[in-house]
Protein backbone atom coordinates (compact mmCIF):
# COMPACT_ATOMS: atom_id res chain seq x y z
CA UNK A 1 0.00 0.00 0.00
CA UNK A 2 3.07 2.50 1.02
CA UNK A 3 4.67 1.78 -2.42
CA UNK A 4 1.03 2.42 -4.30
CA UNK A 5 1.09 5.61 -2.37
CA UNK A 6 4.52 7.02 -3.41
CA UNK A 7 4.03 5.91 -6.85
CA UNK A 8 0.59 7.75 -7.09
CA UNK A 9 1.75 10.68 -5.39
CA UNK A 10 5.15 11.19 -7.54
CA UNK A 11 2.99 10.44 -10.51
CA UNK A 12 0.90 13.59 -9.62
CA UNK A 13 3.74 15.45 -8.56
CA UNK A 14 5.79 14.71 -12.22
CA UNK A 15 2.21 15.24 -13.61
CA UNK A 16 2.35 18.99 -11.51
CA UNK A 17 5.91 19.25 -13.01
CA UNK A 18 5.29 18.33 -16.39
CA UNK A 19 2.04 20.51 -16.85
CA UNK A 20 4.10 23.54 -15.83
CA UNK A 21 6.85 22.47 -18.03
CA UNK A 22 6.95 20.38 -21.21
CA UNK A 23 4.67 17.04 -21.73
CA UNK A 24 2.71 19.22 -24.24
CA UNK A 25 2.30 22.86 -25.85
CA UNK A 26 -1.33 22.98 -24.48
CA UNK A 27 -0.36 21.81 -20.50
CA UNK A 28 2.21 24.53 -20.18
CA UNK A 29 0.19 27.18 -21.92
CA UNK A 30 -2.82 25.84 -19.71
CA UNK A 31 -0.09 26.64 -16.49
CA UNK A 32 1.42 29.40 -17.54
CA UNK A 33 -2.06 31.43 -18.16
CA UNK A 34 -3.41 29.76 -14.97
CA UNK A 35 -1.05 30.83 -12.62
CA UNK A 36 -1.59 34.55 -13.68
CA UNK A 37 -5.62 33.76 -13.09
CA UNK A 38 -6.77 35.88 -10.51
CA UNK A 39 -9.91 34.09 -10.66
CA UNK A 40 -10.32 30.57 -12.36
CA UNK A 41 -12.79 29.85 -14.90
CA UNK A 42 -14.87 26.44 -13.93
CA UNK A 43 -13.41 25.41 -16.90
CA UNK A 44 -9.93 25.67 -15.74
CA UNK A 45 -10.58 24.10 -12.08
CA UNK A 46 -12.38 21.00 -14.13
CA UNK A 47 -9.31 20.85 -16.20
CA UNK A 48 -6.88 20.87 -13.51
CA UNK A 49 -8.54 18.26 -10.89
CA UNK A 50 -9.88 16.10 -13.53
CA UNK A 51 -6.33 15.97 -14.82
CA UNK A 52 -4.65 15.38 -11.53
CA UNK A 53 -6.93 13.46 -10.38
CA UNK A 54 -6.50 11.10 -13.66
CA UNK A 55 -10.32 11.49 -14.79
CA UNK A 56 -8.95 12.88 -17.40
CA UNK A 57 -5.99 13.37 -19.86
CA UNK A 58 -3.65 16.31 -20.02
CA UNK A 59 -4.49 16.62 -24.03
CA UNK A 60 -8.15 17.48 -23.17
CA UNK A 61 -9.44 21.25 -23.43
CA UNK A 62 -11.09 23.26 -20.59
CA UNK A 63 -14.85 22.38 -22.41
CA UNK A 64 -14.30 18.98 -22.51
CA UNK A 65 -13.14 19.01 -19.01
CA UNK A 66 -16.25 21.30 -18.00
CA UNK A 67 -18.45 18.35 -19.95
CA UNK A 68 -16.76 15.79 -18.03
CA UNK A 69 -17.57 17.50 -14.62
CA UNK A 70 -21.21 17.96 -15.93
CA UNK A 71 -21.51 14.14 -16.61
CA UNK A 72 -20.58 13.19 -13.54
CA UNK A 73 -22.94 16.08 -11.68
CA UNK A 74 -19.66 17.65 -9.84
CA UNK A 75 -20.43 20.97 -12.29
CA UNK A 76 -21.55 23.98 -10.57
CA UNK A 77 -25.46 24.73 -11.18
CA UNK A 78 -26.12 26.92 -13.46
CA UNK A 79 -22.75 27.51 -14.60
CA UNK A 80 -20.76 27.44 -17.79
CA UNK A 81 -17.09 26.51 -18.57
CA UNK A 82 -15.80 30.39 -18.91
CA UNK A 83 -18.07 31.24 -15.16
CA UNK A 84 -15.77 32.01 -12.44
CA UNK A 85 -15.44 29.05 -9.82
CA UNK A 86 -16.24 29.90 -5.98
CA UNK A 87 -13.77 28.32 -3.18
CA UNK A 88 -16.85 26.35 -2.26
CA UNK A 89 -17.31 24.64 -6.07
CA UNK A 90 -13.64 24.09 -6.07
CA UNK A 91 -13.55 22.42 -2.86
CA UNK A 92 -16.88 20.24 -4.12
CA UNK A 93 -14.81 19.74 -7.00
CA UNK A 94 -11.22 18.35 -4.91
CA UNK A 95 -14.04 16.16 -2.89
CA UNK A 96 -15.53 14.25 -5.42
CA UNK A 97 -12.02 13.69 -8.03
CA UNK A 98 -10.02 12.55 -4.79
CA UNK A 99 -13.22 10.76 -3.36
CA UNK A 100 -12.38 12.30 -0.01
CA UNK A 101 -14.25 11.32 3.07
CA UNK A 102 -16.65 13.79 4.31
CA UNK A 103 -18.62 14.82 7.98
CA UNK A 104 -21.93 13.96 8.65
CA UNK A 105 -23.49 16.91 6.86
CA UNK A 106 -21.71 16.39 3.73
CA UNK A 107 -22.00 12.65 3.57
CA UNK A 108 -26.09 13.22 4.07
CA UNK A 109 -25.98 16.12 1.28
CA UNK A 110 -23.08 16.15 -0.55
CA UNK A 111 -23.01 19.61 -1.95
CA UNK A 112 -20.37 22.60 -2.30
CA UNK A 113 -21.33 24.08 0.92
CA UNK A 114 -20.17 20.90 3.22
CA UNK A 115 -17.30 20.35 0.90
CA UNK A 116 -15.72 24.47 2.08
CA UNK A 117 -16.78 23.38 5.19
CA UNK A 118 -14.98 20.07 5.16
CA UNK A 119 -11.74 21.67 3.55
CA UNK A 120 -11.35 24.00 5.98
CA UNK A 121 -11.65 21.83 8.93
CA UNK A 122 -8.69 19.48 7.29
CA UNK A 123 -6.70 22.28 6.93
CA UNK A 124 -6.30 22.10 3.12
CA UNK A 125 -7.96 25.18 2.47
CA UNK A 126 -6.65 28.13 5.20
CA UNK A 127 -6.90 31.84 6.20
CA UNK A 128 -9.48 34.14 6.19
CA UNK A 129 -11.53 33.83 3.00
CA UNK A 130 -15.20 32.77 1.96
CA UNK A 131 -17.25 30.25 0.01
CA UNK A 132 -18.34 32.50 -2.38
CA UNK A 133 -14.91 33.83 -2.98
CA UNK A 134 -13.05 33.48 -6.54
CA UNK A 135 -9.65 30.81 -6.51
CA UNK A 136 -6.66 32.39 -7.78
CA UNK A 137 -4.70 29.87 -9.96
CA UNK A 138 -1.76 29.40 -7.00
CA UNK A 139 -4.24 28.72 -4.56
CA UNK A 140 -5.60 26.64 -6.59
CA UNK A 141 -2.32 24.88 -6.75
CA UNK A 142 -1.82 25.04 -3.33
CA UNK A 143 -4.97 23.35 -2.59
CA UNK A 144 -3.99 20.29 -4.71
CA UNK A 145 -0.81 20.02 -3.00
CA UNK A 146 -2.38 19.92 0.13
CA UNK A 147 -4.75 17.18 -0.98
CA UNK A 148 -2.05 14.93 -2.28
CA UNK A 149 -0.31 15.88 0.97
CA UNK A 150 -3.14 14.27 2.73
CA UNK A 151 -3.65 11.55 0.70
CA UNK A 152 -0.58 10.25 1.44
CA UNK A 153 -0.68 10.85 4.95
CA UNK A 154 -3.73 8.88 5.10
CA UNK A 155 -2.24 5.82 3.06
CA UNK A 156 1.04 5.59 4.98
CA UNK A 157 -1.30 5.53 8.13
CA UNK B 1 -30.99 53.70 32.31
CA UNK B 2 -34.17 52.54 32.44
CA UNK B 3 -35.06 49.27 31.56
CA UNK B 4 -37.12 49.85 28.34
CA UNK B 5 -34.28 52.52 27.29
CA UNK B 6 -31.73 49.56 27.65
CA UNK B 7 -33.81 47.56 25.60
CA UNK B 8 -34.58 50.08 22.69
CA UNK B 9 -30.82 50.79 22.69
CA UNK B 10 -30.52 47.26 21.91
CA UNK B 11 -32.91 46.58 19.72
CA UNK B 12 -30.99 49.34 17.52
CA UNK B 13 -27.72 47.71 18.06
CA UNK B 14 -29.54 44.39 16.83
CA UNK B 15 -31.07 45.99 14.16
CA UNK B 16 -28.01 47.62 12.76
CA UNK B 17 -25.76 44.44 13.21
CA UNK B 18 -28.78 42.93 11.44
CA UNK B 19 -28.13 45.22 8.32
CA UNK B 20 -24.48 44.96 8.59
CA UNK B 21 -24.68 41.04 8.61
CA UNK B 22 -27.08 40.97 5.66
CA UNK B 23 -24.55 43.05 3.21
CA UNK B 24 -22.25 40.50 4.34
CA UNK B 25 -24.48 37.65 3.92
CA UNK B 26 -23.96 36.82 -0.06
CA UNK B 27 -20.53 36.09 0.63
CA UNK B 28 -20.57 34.80 4.26
CA UNK B 29 -20.39 31.29 5.63
CA UNK B 30 -23.04 30.75 8.04
CA UNK B 31 -23.88 27.85 9.91
CA UNK B 32 -25.97 25.84 13.45
CA UNK B 33 -23.96 24.43 16.21
CA UNK B 34 -26.35 21.95 18.36
CA UNK B 35 -25.11 20.90 21.44
CA UNK B 36 -26.67 18.48 23.63
CA UNK B 37 -25.56 17.45 27.26
CA UNK B 38 -27.24 14.71 30.04
CA UNK B 39 -25.71 14.41 33.14
CA UNK B 40 -26.17 12.67 36.29
CA UNK B 41 -24.92 13.61 39.71
CA UNK B 42 -24.96 11.65 43.05
CA UNK B 43 -24.30 13.36 46.21
CA UNK B 44 -23.80 11.30 49.70
CA UNK B 45 -26.30 13.45 50.93
CA UNK B 46 -28.76 13.63 49.12
CA UNK B 47 -31.75 11.51 48.92
CA UNK B 48 -32.05 10.89 45.44
CA UNK B 49 -29.31 10.98 42.05
CA UNK B 50 -29.42 14.74 40.24
CA UNK B 51 -30.40 14.49 36.34
CA UNK B 52 -29.79 17.72 34.22
CA UNK B 53 -30.28 17.88 30.18
CA UNK B 54 -28.70 20.85 29.13
CA UNK B 55 -29.50 22.00 25.23
CA UNK B 56 -27.78 25.01 23.37
CA UNK B 57 -28.30 25.82 19.48
CA UNK B 58 -26.06 28.31 18.05
CA UNK B 59 -26.49 30.34 14.74
CA UNK B 60 -23.15 31.53 13.39
CA UNK B 61 -21.74 33.36 10.61
CA UNK B 62 -17.95 34.30 9.64
CA UNK B 63 -17.41 36.22 6.46
CA UNK B 64 -14.35 38.53 5.43
CA UNK B 65 -14.66 42.43 4.59
CA UNK B 66 -11.62 43.08 2.33
CA UNK B 67 -8.73 41.69 2.62
CA UNK B 68 -7.95 42.79 5.77
CA UNK B 69 -11.04 42.51 8.60
CA UNK B 70 -13.59 40.17 8.96
CA UNK B 71 -16.91 39.65 10.82
CA UNK B 72 -18.04 36.82 12.90
CA UNK B 73 -21.65 36.81 14.74
CA UNK B 74 -22.99 34.30 16.72
CA UNK B 75 -26.12 33.76 18.84
CA UNK B 76 -27.84 30.69 20.78
CA UNK B 77 -30.70 29.69 22.11
CA UNK B 78 -30.30 27.43 25.68
CA UNK B 79 -32.70 25.13 27.29
CA UNK B 80 -31.84 23.71 30.76
CA UNK B 81 -34.04 20.92 33.22
CA UNK B 82 -32.74 19.43 36.24
CA UNK B 83 -33.71 16.93 38.53
CA UNK B 84 -33.08 16.83 42.19
CA UNK B 85 -33.03 19.48 42.91
CA UNK B 86 -35.90 20.82 40.42
CA UNK B 87 -35.17 23.31 38.20
CA UNK B 88 -36.25 24.39 34.39
CA UNK B 89 -35.06 27.35 32.09
CA UNK B 90 -37.29 27.04 29.12
CA UNK B 91 -35.15 29.26 27.12
CA UNK B 92 -32.50 31.72 26.89
CA UNK B 93 -31.23 34.02 24.15
CA UNK B 94 -28.00 35.07 24.53
CA UNK B 95 -24.85 36.72 22.20
CA UNK B 96 -22.09 34.43 21.93
CA UNK B 97 -18.53 35.46 19.94
CA UNK B 98 -19.61 38.15 17.76
CA UNK B 99 -16.37 40.00 16.43
CA UNK B 100 -15.31 42.45 14.02
CA UNK B 101 -11.26 42.01 13.80
CA UNK B 102 -8.62 43.17 12.18
CA UNK B 103 -5.17 42.40 10.47
CA UNK B 104 -3.02 44.89 9.25
CA UNK B 105 0.77 43.60 8.42
CA UNK B 106 3.05 46.32 7.86
CA UNK B 107 1.08 48.75 9.88
CA UNK B 108 4.04 50.79 11.22
CA UNK B 109 7.43 49.03 8.85
CA UNK B 110 8.20 46.11 7.13
CA UNK B 111 8.34 43.96 10.63
CA UNK B 112 5.37 45.07 12.54
CA UNK B 113 2.00 43.27 12.16
CA UNK B 114 -1.44 45.23 13.67
CA UNK B 115 -4.43 43.72 14.65
CA UNK B 116 -7.44 44.49 16.68
CA UNK B 117 -10.67 42.74 18.12
CA UNK B 118 -14.08 44.78 18.95
CA UNK B 119 -17.16 42.74 20.06
CA UNK B 120 -18.28 40.19 22.44
CA UNK B 121 -14.49 38.35 21.63
CA UNK B 122 -12.42 36.42 24.10
CA UNK B 123 -10.24 38.28 26.54
CA UNK B 124 -7.82 37.10 29.26
CA UNK B 125 -4.48 37.33 31.50
CA UNK B 126 -1.60 35.18 31.25
CA UNK B 127 -2.79 32.57 33.48
CA UNK B 128 -6.82 33.36 32.65
CA UNK B 129 -7.01 33.63 36.40
CA UNK B 130 -8.06 37.76 36.31
CA UNK B 131 -10.21 37.56 33.66
CA UNK B 132 -11.40 34.78 31.04
CA UNK B 133 -14.19 33.89 28.50
CA UNK B 134 -15.99 36.58 26.32
CA UNK B 135 -16.47 39.82 27.30
CA UNK B 136 -17.72 42.86 25.67
CA UNK B 137 -15.15 45.16 24.35
CA UNK B 138 -12.18 45.68 22.23
CA UNK B 139 -8.37 44.06 22.36
CA UNK B 140 -5.44 45.55 19.94
CA UNK B 141 -2.28 44.31 19.50
CA UNK B 142 1.08 44.85 17.57
CA UNK B 143 3.33 42.84 17.41
CA UNK B 144 7.39 44.55 15.86
CA UNK B 145 10.19 42.80 15.91
CA UNK B 146 10.52 39.80 18.23
CA UNK B 147 7.48 42.05 20.71
CA UNK B 148 4.38 42.32 21.46
CA UNK B 149 2.21 45.13 23.07
CA UNK B 150 -1.32 44.76 23.80
CA UNK B 151 -4.37 47.12 25.14
CA UNK B 152 -8.06 46.30 25.63
CA UNK B 153 -10.90 47.35 27.71
CA UNK B 154 -14.69 45.84 28.22
CA UNK B 155 -17.58 46.01 30.21
CA UNK B 156 -19.16 43.49 32.01
CA UNK B 157 -22.98 45.16 32.62
CA UNK B 158 -24.28 43.25 29.17
CA UNK B 159 -23.38 39.72 30.40
CA UNK B 160 -25.62 37.37 32.30
CA UNK B 161 -24.77 37.70 35.96
CA UNK B 162 -24.08 33.46 36.15
CA UNK B 163 -22.15 33.70 33.05
CA UNK B 164 -20.11 36.88 34.02
CA UNK B 165 -19.38 35.43 37.39
CA UNK B 166 -18.11 38.60 38.99
CA UNK B 167 -17.65 38.45 42.88
CA UNK B 168 -15.68 41.51 43.91
CA UNK B 169 -18.02 42.43 46.22
CA UNK B 170 -21.04 42.22 48.44
CA UNK B 171 -23.36 44.03 45.28
CA UNK B 172 -22.27 41.22 43.13
CA UNK B 173 -23.47 38.17 45.55
CA UNK B 174 -26.64 40.09 46.02
CA UNK B 175 -27.02 40.03 42.21
CA UNK B 176 -25.86 36.28 41.93
CA UNK B 177 -28.20 35.14 44.49
CA UNK B 178 -31.20 36.99 43.69
CA UNK B 179 -31.43 39.40 46.39
CA UNK B 180 -30.69 42.81 45.07
CA UNK B 181 -32.78 45.72 44.98
CA UNK B 182 -33.56 45.35 41.26
CA UNK B 183 -34.93 41.70 41.98
CA UNK B 184 -37.31 43.08 44.86
CA UNK B 185 -38.05 46.15 42.59
CA UNK B 186 -38.62 44.15 39.55
CA UNK B 187 -39.52 40.65 40.28
CA UNK B 188 -41.11 40.17 37.10
CA UNK B 189 -38.58 40.81 34.30
CA UNK B 190 -34.52 40.07 35.11
CA UNK B 191 -33.47 43.35 35.23
CA UNK B 192 -31.17 41.54 37.58
CA UNK B 193 -30.30 38.82 34.98
CA UNK B 194 -27.20 40.99 34.01
CA UNK B 195 -24.23 41.56 35.90
CA UNK B 196 -23.67 44.79 37.49
CA UNK B 197 -21.84 47.69 35.95
CA UNK B 198 -18.56 47.07 35.90
CA UNK B 199 -15.71 47.49 33.29
CA UNK B 200 -12.40 46.84 32.92
CA UNK B 201 -8.93 48.52 31.02
CA UNK B 202 -5.97 46.29 30.46
CA UNK B 203 -2.87 46.17 28.93
CA UNK B 204 0.32 43.92 27.99
CA UNK B 205 3.63 43.45 26.61
CA UNK B 206 5.46 40.13 25.94
CA UNK B 207 8.60 39.43 24.49
CA UNK B 208 9.73 36.36 22.60
CA UNK B 209 12.72 34.34 22.85
CA UNK B 210 14.49 36.40 25.59
CA UNK B 211 16.29 33.70 26.62
CA UNK B 212 16.22 30.51 24.40
CA UNK B 213 13.27 29.08 24.06
CA UNK B 214 11.60 31.70 26.51
CA UNK B 215 9.09 34.19 26.79
CA UNK B 216 8.62 36.78 29.36
CA UNK B 217 5.94 39.63 29.82
CA UNK B 218 3.10 40.96 31.90
CA UNK B 219 -0.19 42.11 32.00
CA UNK B 220 -1.59 44.60 33.81
CA UNK B 221 -5.90 44.47 34.91
CA UNK B 222 -7.80 48.19 36.31
CA UNK B 223 -11.74 46.98 37.24
CA UNK B 224 -13.82 49.57 38.15
CA UNK B 225 -16.98 49.80 40.23
CA UNK B 226 -19.63 52.05 37.72
CA UNK B 227 -22.25 51.21 40.45
CA UNK B 228 -23.71 54.00 41.80
CA UNK B 229 -24.74 54.64 45.41
CA UNK B 230 -22.78 52.03 47.16
CA UNK B 231 -19.32 51.71 48.65
CA UNK B 232 -17.54 51.07 45.02
CA UNK B 233 -14.84 48.29 45.19
CA UNK B 234 -11.65 48.90 42.49
CA UNK B 235 -9.19 45.87 41.98
CA UNK B 236 -5.95 46.47 40.30
CA UNK B 237 -3.96 43.74 39.11
CA UNK B 238 -0.13 43.65 37.99
CA UNK B 239 0.76 40.05 36.40
CA UNK B 240 4.21 39.13 35.51
CA UNK B 241 5.17 35.37 33.68
CA UNK B 242 7.52 33.80 32.52
CA UNK B 243 7.24 30.66 29.77
CA UNK B 244 9.36 28.79 27.60
CA UNK B 245 10.34 25.13 26.79
CA UNK B 246 13.61 23.06 27.85
CA UNK B 247 14.41 20.42 25.09
CA UNK B 248 11.66 19.40 22.71
CA UNK B 249 9.26 17.60 25.05
CA UNK B 250 9.17 19.74 28.17
CA UNK B 251 7.27 23.24 28.31
CA UNK B 252 6.98 25.10 31.43
CA UNK B 253 5.30 28.50 32.93
CA UNK B 254 5.45 30.95 36.21
CA UNK B 255 3.44 33.75 37.12
CA UNK B 256 2.57 35.69 40.17
CA UNK B 257 0.19 37.94 40.38
CA UNK B 258 -0.21 40.97 43.00
CA UNK B 259 -3.42 42.68 43.55
CA UNK B 260 -4.74 45.72 45.20
CA UNK B 261 -8.23 45.92 46.24
CA UNK B 262 -9.46 49.91 46.30
CA UNK B 263 -12.38 50.76 48.76
CA UNK B 264 -12.39 52.74 51.95
CA UNK B 265 -9.29 50.77 52.69
CA UNK B 266 -6.37 49.12 50.25
CA UNK B 267 -5.83 45.85 51.04
CA UNK B 268 -3.23 43.80 49.29
CA UNK B 269 -3.50 39.92 47.53
CA UNK B 270 -1.67 37.19 45.52
CA UNK B 271 -1.87 34.51 43.84
CA UNK B 272 0.85 32.69 41.46
CA UNK B 273 1.38 29.30 39.72
CA UNK B 274 3.10 27.05 37.58
CA UNK B 275 3.50 24.38 35.12
CA UNK B 276 5.53 21.57 33.49
CA UNK B 277 4.21 19.81 31.06
CA UNK B 278 5.49 16.97 28.77
CA UNK B 279 4.57 15.42 25.82
CA UNK B 280 5.47 12.89 23.85
CA UNK B 281 3.45 13.33 19.73
CA UNK B 282 5.38 10.02 18.96
CA UNK B 283 3.47 8.43 21.61
CA UNK B 284 0.18 8.08 20.96
CA UNK B 285 -0.05 12.48 21.34
CA UNK B 286 1.16 11.58 25.09
CA UNK B 287 1.52 14.15 27.60
CA UNK B 288 1.37 14.72 31.35
CA UNK B 289 1.61 18.11 33.72
CA UNK B 290 2.26 18.89 36.99
CA UNK B 291 0.69 22.04 38.03
CA UNK B 292 0.17 24.58 41.03
CA UNK B 293 -1.71 27.13 42.02
CA UNK B 294 -1.99 29.18 45.29
CA UNK B 295 -4.74 31.92 45.60
CA UNK B 296 -4.10 34.00 49.02
CA UNK B 297 -6.89 34.07 51.82
CA UNK B 298 -7.03 36.36 54.98
CA UNK B 299 -4.47 36.80 57.15
CA UNK B 300 -4.62 39.72 59.69
CA UNK B 301 -4.10 42.98 58.21
CA UNK B 302 -1.04 41.66 55.73
CA UNK B 303 -3.24 40.08 53.22
CA UNK B 304 -6.68 39.93 51.80
CA UNK B 305 -8.75 37.44 50.00
CA UNK B 306 -7.43 36.93 46.36
CA UNK B 307 -10.31 38.35 44.00
CA UNK B 308 -10.71 38.09 40.24
CA UNK B 309 -12.40 39.68 37.59
CA UNK B 310 -14.36 37.06 36.87
CA UNK B 311 -14.48 34.38 39.25
CA UNK B 312 -12.90 30.39 38.09
CA UNK B 313 -12.88 27.11 40.11
CA UNK B 314 -9.41 25.33 39.95
CA UNK B 315 -11.49 22.36 39.23
CA UNK B 316 -14.71 20.57 37.33
CA UNK B 317 -16.13 18.60 40.30
CA UNK B 318 -14.70 20.09 43.48
CA UNK B 319 -16.65 23.86 45.25
CA UNK B 320 -13.87 25.33 45.77
CA UNK B 321 -13.56 28.73 44.02
CA UNK B 322 -9.93 30.52 43.02
CA UNK B 323 -9.54 31.92 46.48
CA UNK B 324 -7.88 31.05 49.70
CA UNK B 325 -6.73 27.73 48.25
CA UNK B 326 -3.55 25.99 46.87
CA UNK B 327 -4.13 23.23 44.34
CA UNK B 328 -1.65 20.80 43.17
CA UNK B 329 -2.72 19.09 40.08
CA UNK B 330 -1.49 16.03 37.74
CA UNK B 331 -2.94 15.39 34.67
CA UNK B 332 -2.15 13.17 31.82
CA UNK B 333 -3.33 12.54 28.16
CA UNK B 334 -3.11 10.52 25.16
CA UNK B 335 -5.10 9.66 21.95
CA UNK B 336 -6.53 5.86 22.13
CA UNK B 337 -7.28 6.17 18.39
CA UNK B 338 -6.97 9.04 15.56
CA UNK B 339 -9.72 10.92 17.25
CA UNK B 340 -10.12 9.92 20.12
CA UNK B 341 -8.52 11.31 23.65
CA UNK B 342 -8.43 9.94 27.41
CA UNK B 343 -7.89 12.17 29.76
CA UNK B 344 -7.54 11.75 33.83
CA UNK B 345 -6.67 14.81 36.37
CA UNK B 346 -6.28 14.61 40.23
CA UNK B 347 -6.17 17.46 41.95
CA UNK B 348 -5.69 17.89 45.35
CA UNK B 349 -6.38 20.75 47.56
CA UNK B 350 -5.04 22.73 50.43
CA UNK B 351 -5.48 25.71 52.53
CA UNK B 352 -4.56 29.18 50.80
CA UNK B 353 -3.46 31.07 54.11
CA UNK B 354 -4.31 31.13 58.00
CA UNK B 355 -8.27 31.39 56.71
CA UNK B 356 -10.71 29.40 55.44
CA UNK B 357 -12.29 29.29 52.32
CA UNK B 358 -16.19 30.28 52.27
CA UNK B 359 -17.84 26.53 51.99
CA UNK B 360 -20.76 25.66 54.37
CA UNK B 361 -19.06 22.32 54.79
CA UNK B 362 -15.97 23.52 56.54
CA UNK B 363 -15.48 22.86 59.90
CA UNK B 364 -13.93 26.29 61.39
CA UNK B 365 -12.53 24.45 63.84
CA UNK B 366 -10.17 22.28 61.82
CA UNK B 367 -6.48 23.11 61.92
CA UNK B 368 -5.61 20.56 59.10
CA UNK B 369 -4.30 22.01 55.84
CA UNK B 370 -5.48 19.05 52.97
CA UNK B 371 -9.33 19.53 52.25
CA UNK B 372 -9.62 17.10 49.39
CA UNK B 373 -8.58 15.25 46.52
CA UNK B 374 -10.85 15.37 43.24
CA UNK B 375 -10.00 13.18 40.49
CA UNK B 376 -11.55 13.35 36.85
CA UNK B 377 -11.54 11.05 33.49
CA UNK B 378 -12.47 12.46 29.95
CA UNK B 379 -12.87 10.47 26.89
CA UNK B 380 -13.73 12.81 23.51
CA UNK B 381 -13.76 11.24 20.39
CA UNK B 382 -14.33 13.49 17.10
CA UNK B 383 -16.66 10.83 15.20
CA UNK B 384 -16.82 13.01 12.36
CA UNK B 385 -15.42 16.68 11.06
CA UNK B 386 -18.88 17.67 12.55
CA UNK B 387 -19.65 15.55 14.93
CA UNK B 388 -18.01 14.93 18.51
CA UNK B 389 -18.95 13.48 21.17
CA UNK B 390 -17.77 13.55 24.88
CA UNK B 391 -18.34 11.29 28.14
CA UNK B 392 -16.79 12.87 31.17
CA UNK B 393 -17.02 12.18 34.98
CA UNK B 394 -15.73 12.68 38.28
CA UNK B 395 -15.49 12.46 42.23
CA UNK B 396 -14.86 15.10 44.77
CA UNK B 397 -13.83 13.61 48.02
CA UNK B 398 -13.79 15.82 51.17
CA UNK B 399 -11.26 15.25 53.72
CA UNK B 400 -13.28 14.47 56.91
CA UNK B 401 -11.02 16.45 59.27
CA UNK B 402 -10.87 19.41 57.62
CA UNK B 403 -14.73 19.33 56.73
CA UNK B 404 -18.16 18.78 59.05
CA UNK B 405 -19.22 15.62 59.76
CA UNK B 406 -21.49 15.36 56.97
CA UNK B 407 -19.15 16.87 54.34
CA UNK B 408 -20.41 15.18 51.21
CA UNK B 409 -18.71 13.04 48.95
CA UNK B 410 -20.09 14.06 45.19
CA UNK B 411 -20.08 12.24 41.96
CA UNK B 412 -21.24 13.60 38.07
CA UNK B 413 -20.74 12.33 34.97
CA UNK B 414 -21.90 13.87 31.31
CA UNK B 415 -22.12 12.67 28.20
CA UNK B 416 -21.95 15.10 25.51
CA UNK B 417 -22.72 15.82 21.72
CA UNK B 418 -22.12 18.38 19.93
CA UNK B 419 -23.13 18.60 15.77
CA UNK B 420 -21.77 21.67 13.71
CA UNK B 421 -24.42 22.03 10.44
Amino acid sequence: MKSKSLVRKSLMIVLLLAMAATVSAQSSEFMAVLLQQDSLTVGQAAYLVLVASENLGDDADEQRSFDLLESLGWAPRNKQADSMVTMSEYAYMLMKAFNLKGGLFYSLFPSPRYAYRELRYKMIMQGPGDPAMAVDGSMAIRYLGRVFDLQGVSYEL
Amino acid sequence: MSFKRFFSFRAALTALLLMLLSFALPAADYGVTLQNATGISYSSDAAAPGFNQFNRLQLWLDTPIGPSFSLYASGFYEFSLALNPDSLTPYRFDAGRIAFSGLMPGLFGASTVGSFSLGRIPQQDFAGRIVSGLNDGFTANLAFDNSQVKVGAAYLGLQAKNTALVMIDADDLDRLSGQDKAAETDPDFPSSYFALPRMFFNAGYRINEILNGHDMGFDIFGQIDLLAGTERTHTWYFEPFVAGRIGRLLRWNAWYILEMVQKASIDTAMAAGGRLRFTVPEFMSFNAALSVEWASGVAGDQMAEFVPVRQSMPGSYSPFLFANNTTIGLSAGLALLPGMFLDTQGLFFMRGGASLPALSTINTAATEVYMGTEASLSLRYIIASDVQASLSGGVFIPYEAAHEAAAPLSMRAALVFVING
